[in-house]
């Protein structure tokens, strides 16, 4: 992830950094518990990360599993560099894998938007109304999302929510930078006109 | 006019507004989607509506995990790298390069090889053979002989100097009754033997140990044994015992690779089956 468009300021990003990389080592050890402290470290980052490409809580947390397995089983491949963005990166490949399932076996898009007791993190719009509003943005924004080619929406996800550029977005997905672009910018407008019906909510 | 308005927004590019906000325009495309932004609502509500949603987007709410993710002892076993005869072949196959490097090179080392020997040196191996067939008992001394860059001369009976032939091996080390085989360094200083070095060296090739074991002299080949070579001929070359060893070398790293091409591809399949 680019350090500008990552959240967290540089020193602690290093400090951690460091942590995750002698985490890694001591995992190669064959030490489990470290590898368990780099689960902990990262866990949910990654869900979070995953669950707005698999908009299934189940399905989102399977996947998150399985990219931890997978790291678990391919932790001799790993080169150095940013543990964080290892992990992302599998666990997106993972996701999609999940995304391809879900295309041939359609679910029910984000289920716990539609409970009532979900509610969004405490922030700045502490009243009702606001919160209600944010609610109403964040269904509709969810559903919209939803209804885009899978591709698509990764590209929108990785690159403003998770903070990836062009590039890194491109490696993980394993196309050219132009597509990726083209996915974005596509996947916007796309989105845009999902949104028509609730424009209103996204103005105020 | 909103309706010339939107007639006009019709034949605006949109997807040039979306480029200029993911800032992947160049100069010009830029000055083009400012202006349209600058002079159509529906561009600018357009621009700002994209802004809007991605900002949306950044901040939607993360749900919390499920379940925790650490691994238990049982997955650590399961998914541990396994080190057994199948795990190597697995992460060999990984490298598909290297498979096809093994097998281009264990192809082309058996066709050059089969291709050499076909051409060159085929008919010394036969008569090496033949040779070997023909005078087992010989074949420990001549080879020892040859081994030693020396070659075969015979010598008659009646001329035995064990003293003088430095190295050489006796009629009953050898067990060659009209001869023996000497090291060349001891051609030089056995007097005897003074007229024969010249053409003894020349002619005898060691292709014609044959003959000698068979019990003819230098030079004189045996009826019903292989004729022997003119001196100029292409010498047997002590390599040429090699060609085997390559041949079989070469099947094995072809074999080796072709296991690495393939074995993970059919553990695979076969794992897709059990799974099924």
């Amino acid at each position: 992830m680019t350090d500008s468009r990552a959240a967290g300021n540089p020193g602690a990003e290093t400090e951690g950094q460091g942590i995750d990389r002698a985490l890694v080592e001591e995992a190669l050890r064959g030490r489990l518990d470290a590898f368990n402290q780099l689960v902990a470290r990262h866990q949910d980052h990654l869900f979070a990360q995953v669950y707005r490409l698999v908009p299934d809580r189940d399905q989102a947390a399977d996947a998150v599993q399985e990219a931890f397995f997978s790291a678990y089983r391919n932790l001799e491949s790993f080169r150095g560099g940013n543990v964080r963005s290892w992990l992302g990166r599998i666990a997106v490949n993972a996701a999609m894998d999940i995304q391809r399932a879900r295309r041939r076996r359609p679910a029910q898009p984000y289920p716990e938007f539609e409970d009532d007791s979900w509610q969004p993190p405490a922030g700045t719009e502490a009243e009702p109304e606001s919160q209600a509003l944010a609610i109403e943005r964040s269904r509709a924004l969810a559903q919209a999302l939803d209804s885009l080619p899978f591709e698509q929406r990764n590209c929108i996800v990785l690159f403003d929510v998770d903070g990836y550029d062009y590039a890194e977005i491109a490696g993980i997905m394993r196309v050219s930078i132009g597509t990726v672009k083209s996915r974005i910018h596509r996947g916007r407008l796309a989105l845009r006109h999902a949104l028509a019906p609730d424009r209103e909510l996204f103005r105020g | 006019m909103p309706n010339a308005a939107a007639a006009d927004h019709a034949t605006h590019d949109e997807l040039l507004i979306a480029r200029l906000y993911g800032d992947d325009v160049d100069d010009r495309e830029r000055a083009r989607a400012l202006e349209l932004v600058a002079g159509c609502d529906e561009c600018s509500a357009l621009y700002a509506d994209l802004g809007a949603i991605a900002k949306a987007t950044a901040a939607l709410p993360v749900q919390s995990r499920p379940r925790g993710f650490a691994l238990t002892e049982d997955d650590a076993a399961r998914l541990r790298p396994r080190r057994g005869v199948r795990a190597r072949l697995l992460a060999i196959g990984r490298r598909r390069s290297f498979g096809g490097a093994l097998v281009a090179l264990g192809f082309s080392g058996l066709v050059l090889t089969s291709a050499l020997s076909m051409l060159g040196t085929a008919p010394t191996l036969m008569s090496s053979n033949a040779r070997n067939a023909a005078a087992p008992a010989v074949g420990a001394a001549s080879s020892n002989a040859y081994s030693q860059g020396g070659v075969a001369i015979p010598e008659p009976a009646a001329t035995p100097a064990p003293d003088k032939a430095i190295g050489s091996t006796g009629p009953t080390a050898s067990g060659i009754p009209g001869g023996e085989v000497a090291s060349s360094s001891a051609v030089p200083s056995t007097p005897a033997l003074a007229p024969q070095p010249s053409t003894a060296l020349d002619q005898t090739t060691p292709t014609e140990a044959p003959a000698v074991a068979a019990g003819g002299t230098a030079g004189e080949p045996t009826p019903g044994s292989p004729p022997v070579a003119p001196w100029n001929a292409t010498p047997s070359q002590p390599g040429s015992d090699w060609t085997p060893l390559v041949l079989a070398g070469s099947a094995i790293v072809l074999v080796l690779g072709l296991a690495a091409l393939l074995g993970p591809i059919i553990l695979r399949r076969s794992r897709g089956r059990a799974r099924r």
